[in-house]
């Protein structure tokens, strides 16, 4: 029950602050932190105490109920974290911007979607949260209203959309094939006398299903909507985006592969291969387009493609290793990029600069949010104590140990070339940042924002900087 | 309470639709209660044969031996009266707003009165001969609705219409010979009623006959087209003929010969069935694509009808008492979705005079509350959990993956597709009305208000039904589930 009225309370209160009449928008912007902060309190509390909830009945066998477990509170608690940081920084992001009121409600409506997401009990409860997320997440991507930006989110709508669908299409023969009421069980819970005879049919429809939840986190072929709806949306809402509201996605994914059908079933089949082929080929492309990419927000869209699918490589070991490298770098990255999409927005706001180019010699006149940057990138790239350096090594050592042939080897290579590219997109714009050279001629005054920016900058990087120092204790009661 | 009542639900509207044009009201007011009075009466009428009507058939009239006119009541006709009992008030209370102000309207609700008798006529017939009567009866009384404008568009939609019709009928007569000569008299008993069995050539053919004879009713492919020109029709006819009333009568017929006259479970696998089924599976799609493709608003939800009614008939034809049931269901629940968005359409056209998809930009603005309930639809008919089309779709997939043929699968993929187009053609319009992009023309302001009263409250209700039998569905789905086993 708490579970449900921390995921109700920021959906209702935000529709209810949203609409109601208020003297001014800082009154109502006071409004909207009082209810994130009351959010992440009533979440605290569901996260200690919460209880197995279930809803309604829709067929038979068909319920809506929600049922942490270890995976589920330990998302759960990454998005509460990203989500109070960017609710703060957006306050100062959005001061010049047309319509706050509604940007801000579905800000929280959002927020209590991806938490149901991440605590949903079976996979019905999860196609519902996911849908609704889309739903609640798309107005935050066409905000701008322009052209462009309506073009943008229905992009995003209908790719997010169609690879709901897909998942559905698994989710059904999965609900055929089941045993018991088919709430989550690591391991799977497929009544294996069902299965008998129907191996093939079931393995596609998982593939349709890794697929299509693959759109949200951005997987190829179903990426195409993430570098053009990421970078449209604001700086706040994109830093949601990229950073926790893809992984929506890959908590889908891990719901259907470990939790539904299993890890047994799908190891050493093609769709086992299909997959890593997938998730390597996104990771490759990603960093490459982010490396040729000249505009920062863009860049950090595509670097998000290529990262996130780190996470669908570690997936796809199909192992304990794997998925806890996977959940790792979930954090890790969620940390970094979010803190990434912020400064990227502090440039488009204090300096109206969007443009890598353009940032030389920046880092001197905001050190504080150019050195989150460098932290961030630092993580990015994988270089140790950060998060990013552990989810890598865990993830390389899965794949070693995966007994899938050439894949064992060939993955942890390009996640080193790949970290290469990272090194070439990210770090050139730190260090022009900050080593403009001597014949740097530009403006130096300073023109750092205020702490409501740079505290959830700082703090998105300390978590980076936790993923990679306790991620094995944080990950290890998974399995 | 003896079956031969089942015969007061029928003649009341016919003659108290007789009565508004022969008594020519002149005041508005005075004929809009008459007519909401007899519709009220005869829905009382039906809820009260509902629950005291004994199930055994009544002979009225016998044309000569073997035909006759016989009525009774069995679970499937429960289900179509029920709804249709339940739905006809209510969007009664829509069209006095709708086609006020138009010229002869005493002649437009006589006919929308007599509608009501006649396809109630349709769910308590209890042989073929019987439902042919009613069935080409349906189109003759709701011929003069769809051409009510008498502009050129309306005359060519009532033209189209009574060729398609009347012509299938003219298909499905073949079948309602064979089924009467060759069976009991064409008595509908579920598990069929055929004397020969149905799988020899001619009895397929009278299948494949009847299959598509009813099916224009339901828009089969080839025969579709004159259900989304038929849209030219005032909205409260669209919204409940062309999305219920009569659409649902043609898989009502299908269900009736597949289930009740032709051995189901025999015909499972035979030429006829996989025909008829891969067409159901076809026509989804296509129609899912052509509404994508339509700008036009009203059109565009006919479409998305002809797309619905072939998931019902997919369900239908699959055979297997979960088919039934999910076709069953889908009928119903498709029912009160679609009549809401095609009031929503409705009003949207009667408000603002428009009525091309592009031209909703920012009405969202100007008519909230009445996109809101678009918004429930369109997500309820792309598949959302929680609302109710989310379960009849679930039941529709389920049991094409659980009947293991190919042809199951092959529609259960269908139905994904469609669904996800079903995502674009319904939810795009949303996001016209309340986000429109910046520089298009929008609405300045709220003027000229939303819709009016008598529009909202049908609209609400079929909303909040929608949520209701989403979240609780069981008792509904329990209720079809023994109609689709024979049970009741």
């Amino acid at each position: 029950m708490l579970f449900l009225i921390a995921i109700l309370f920021p959906i209702i209160a935000g529709t209810v602050v949203s609409v109601v009449k208020m003297p001014d928008g800082h009154t109502r912007n006071r409004l909207y932190a009082a209810v994130t902060i009351l959010t992440d309190v009533l979440a605290v509390c569901a996260l200690l105490y919460g209880k197995p909830v279930t809803l309604f009945k829709l067929a038979e066998g068909v319920t809506i109920s929600f049922s942490p477990d270890p995976i589920g509170k330990y998302i759960f608690a990454v998005v509460l974290i990203l989500y109070t940081a960017v609710v703060f920084y957006a306050f100062e992001y959005m001061e010049h911007e047309e319509r706050q009121n509604v940007f801000f409600a579905f800000l929280l409506i959002s927020f209590g979607a991806l938490m149901a997401v991440c605590v949903s009990g079976n996979l019905v409860t999860l196609y519902l949260s996911f849908e609704s997320l889309t739903l609640t997440t798309f107005p935050l991507v066409l905000h701008e209203m322009d052209r462009a930006a309506v073009a943008a989110g229905l992009k995003y709508l209908f790719y997010s959309v169609g690879g709901a669908l897909l998942g559905l299409f698994a989710v059904f023969f999965v609900y055929s094939y089941a045993s018991g009421d088919a709430s989550f069980t690591y391991g799977g819970f497929l009544d294996s006398a069902k299965v008998a005879g129907h191996e093939g049919i079931l393995l596609a429809a998982v593939f349709a299903g890794i697929v299509g939840f693959g759109t949200k986190a951005g997987m190829y072929p179903m990426h195409g909507w993430l570098p053009t709806a990421h970078p449209i949306a604001p700086a706040p809402a994109s830093a949601l985006l990229s950073a926790i509201i893809a992984k929506a996605g890959v908590v889908c994914v891990i719901r259907l592969v470990y939790f539904s059908v299993g890890a047994e079933f799908i190891r050493g089949t093609w769709v086992q291969t299909a997959w890593i082929i997938l998730a390597l080929l996104t990771i490759f492309m990603g960093s490459m387009m982010a490396f040729r990419e000249k505009m920062l927000k863009k860049r950090l869209a595509y670097s998000s493609v290529s990262q996130i699918s780190y996470i669908m490589l570690g997936l796809a070991m199909l192992s304990d290793e794997g998925l806890r490298g996977g959940l790792i770098h979930l954090m890790s990255h969620a940390a970094s990029k979010g803190t990434l999409f912020m400064v990227a927005g502090i440039f488009i706001v204090k300096l109206g600069i969007r443009d890598v180019g353009l940032l030389k010699g920046v880092g001197r006149r905001m050190p504080v949010t150019m050195w989150c940057f460098m932290i961030a990138s630092l993580s990015l790239v994988g270089i140790p104590p950060m998060g990013g350096f552990l989810s890598k090594w865990v993830i390389s050592q899965a794949a070693l140990s995966s007994g899938t042939g050439i894949f064992a080897y060939l993955a942890p290579a390009v996640l080193i070339i790949s970290a290469l590219l990272t090194a070439g997109y990210l770090f050139p714009v730190a260090v022009d940042a900050f080593f403009p050279g001597n014949d740097y001629e530009g403006p130096t005054d300073n023109c750092e924002p205020s702490a409501l920016m740079t505290v959830p900058m700082i703090c998105l990087c300390a978590v980076a900087l936790i993923a990679g120092l306790f991620g094995m204790q944080l990950t290890s009661l998974i399995g | 309470m003896s079956p031969l009542f089942l015969l007061m639900p029928i003649i009341l509207p016919i003659l108290g639709g007789f009565g508004i044009f022969f008594l020519g009201f002149e005041e508005e007011k005075k004929r809009n209660i008459y007519a909401e009075t007899i519709v009220v009466l005869t829905s009382v009428l039906v809820l009260i044969a509902l629950f005291t009507v004994r199930h055994d058939p009544v002979q009225v009239y016998s044309f000569t031996n073997g035909f006759s006119v016989d009525f009774h009541l069995d679970g499937a006709g429960m289900l179509f009266a029920g709804m249709v009992a339940i739905m006809w008030p209510l969007v009664m209370l829509y069209a006095f707003d709708y086609v006020r102000g138009t010229d002869r309207q005493n002649l437009f609700f006589s006919f929308f009165v007599m509608t009501y008798g006649v396809t109630l006529g349709v769910c308590f017939a209890s042989n073929l001969t019987t439902l042919y009567v009613f069935y080409e009866i349906l189109t003759l009384v709701t011929l003069p609705l769809v051409s009510y404008y008498e502009d050129h568009e309306s005359l060519y939609a009532g033209r189209k219409y009574a060729a398609y019709t009347i012509g299938g009928a003219s298909l499905a007569f073949f079948t309602v010979a064979i089924g009467t000569v060759y069976g009991h008299g064409g008595d509908f008993i579920y598990g069929g009623s055929l004397l020969r069995p149905g799988t020899s050539t001619l009895m397929q053919a009278a299948f494949i006959f009847g299959f598509f004879g009813f099916g224009v009713k339901a828009a089969i492919f080839p025969l579709q087209k004159w259900l989304p020109t038929a849209s030219a029709a005032p909205t409260p006819v669209t919204a409940l003929l062309h999305a219920v009333a009569v659409v649902n009568s043609g898989v009502f017929a299908v269900v009736r010969m597949a289930w009740y006259i032709f051995p189901a479970e025999q015909m499972k696998g035979s030429y006829a069935q996989l025909i008829c089924i891969y067409t159901a599976s076809f026509t989804l799609l296509f129609a899912a694509a052509k509404a994508v493709k339509e700008r036009h608003f009203k059109r565009r939800m006919a479409y998305s009808t002809v797309s619905n009614l072939s998931y019902m008939l997919f369900g239908v034809l699959l055979l297997t008492p979960a088919g039934l049931q999910a076709g069953l269901a889908h009928m119903l629940f498709h029912g009160i979705i679609k009549a809401a968005l095609f009031m929503c359409a409705g009003a949207f056209m009667h408000v603002t005079g428009k009525s091309w998809i592009y031209e909703i930009n920012g009405v969202g603005k100007r008519m909230p509350y009445t996109f809101a309930v678009y918004t429930l639809g369109a997500l309820s008919l792309t598949g959302i959990p929680l609302f109710c089309g989310f379960v009849s779709k679930w039941l529709l997939i389920t049991a094409g993956i659980a009947d293991g043929t190919p042809s199951g699968v092959v529609g259960a993929v269908a139905l994904i597709i469609s669904a996800f187009l079903c995502a674009i053609y319904s939810l795009s319009v949303s996001v016209r009305a309340y986000f429109p992009y910046q520089g298009s023309d929008r609405f300045p302001d709220k003027s000229g208000g939303g819709s009016p009263m008598l529009m909202l409250i049908p609209m609400t209700v079929f909303a909040v039904a929608n949520i209701l039998f989403g979240i609780a569905p069981g008792p509904v789905i329990a209720f079809i589930g023994a109609i689709a086993k024979g049970v009741i």
